[in-house]
């Protein structure tokens, strides 16, 4: 398992079989999102006390969902850039950081959409809602450190560290609604006594969470192969502009490691 | 169908598919655009060394 990682810290064969990957999780992200929202609006019934609002929840719970997974993955990132030093790390996390950004936005969205009528208001500062807001802001400021670095590589090391001080949030997204007194409400599908949502409600909820599940792994793959891409022009970009007297190595030097 | 509250559940489907629709497109245009330099790049290199 550790050489088959340790292989893919080879650019190009990541890329080979990211290339294969690819139409996989795409087909799989089309059908399971199809059959997802096939049992969102005509199979899930609508909730006793929330109505037809329920239905919000099959892409608010699964954005949420995964804006704290890709931040998790990033955290495992920002381990394998200090730690083992693997040299995909620092894309996998830069890739991942804008496609982070967009879930937590669309979970902030979506819920503050399902708030609106079910609290009466579209926002409010309870330790869940401002914790997720905090994760936001946090794939905003990386998103900005990685711009602010010409040299991809120079910025790895500092936005790992910052990377790992944010990873601090996510336990306090998770249990910010046992911690603290939220509007907000606990939760109702991980918990160790098992899910409290009725399974009509429950599995089309799955079924969209393992749909965006796969979206996200597509996009992130692909994302990591136009981040792979960037840093090769910019080592061939860089090398023309000096004139490199020795030209033949250009070449090689765009298919090594990043 | 979806009730009083229907506006907002259209709300929400659209700019969730539309906000990850936006954010494939662009993937894919950053991909289709850095294999074109990429190639530029190789092409001039190539001509450069003969």
């Amino acid at each position: 398992m550790f050489t088959w990682f340790q292989n893919l810290a080879n650019p190009t064969r990541f890329s080979e079989l990211s290339a294969r990957l690819l139409p996989v999780f795409a087909v799989l992200t089309v059908g399971l999102m199809v059959v997802g929202l096939y049992m969102s609006f005509f199979v899930a019934p609508a909730d006793y006390q929330q109505g037809e609002t329920v239905r919000i929840m099959f892409i608010h719970v699964p954005a949420a969902w995964i804006a704290m997974f890709c931040y998790a993955l990033m955290t495992l990132s920002a381990l394998g850039t200090l730690v083992w030093r693997h040299p995909l790390a620092d894309v996998s996390a830069r890739a991942a950081a804008p496609i982070g950004a967009v879930f937590t936005a669309l979970a902030l969205i979506t819920g503050s959409l399902w708030g609106k009528p079910m609290w009466g208001t579209w926002w409010v500062w309870d330790a869940r809602l401002t914790s997720v807001l905090v994760l936001l802001i946090i794939y905003l400021g990386l998103i900005a450190l990685w711009r602010a670095f010409d040299d991809p590589a120079q910025a790895a090391r500092p936005a790992a560290i910052v990377i790992l001080v944010g990873s601090i949030n996510l336990p306090i997204i998770k249990f910010s609604v046992d911690w603290w007194n939220t509007l907000h409400q606990p939760a109702s599908v991980f918990r160790m006594d098992g899910p409290t949502i009725h399974p009509d409600l429950l599995w089309p909820l799955m079924i969209m969470a393992l749909g965006v599940s796969f979206l996200f792994l597509t996009m992130h793959l692909l994302s990591m192969r136009n981040e792979i891409l960037a840093r090769r022009i910019r080592r061939l970009e860089k090398t023309a502009a000096l004139g490199s007297r020795n030209r033949g190595t250009v070449a090689r030097q765009a298919e090594a490691p990043v | 169908m979806l009730g009083e509250f229907g506006s907002y559940i259209i709300w929400s489907y659209v700019l969730f598919f539309g906000s990850i629709g936006a954010l494939c497109v662009w993937l894919i245009v950053q991909n289709r655009s850095a294999r074109k330099r990429l190639a530029q790049l190789q092409k001039r290199d190539d001509l450069a060394k003969r």
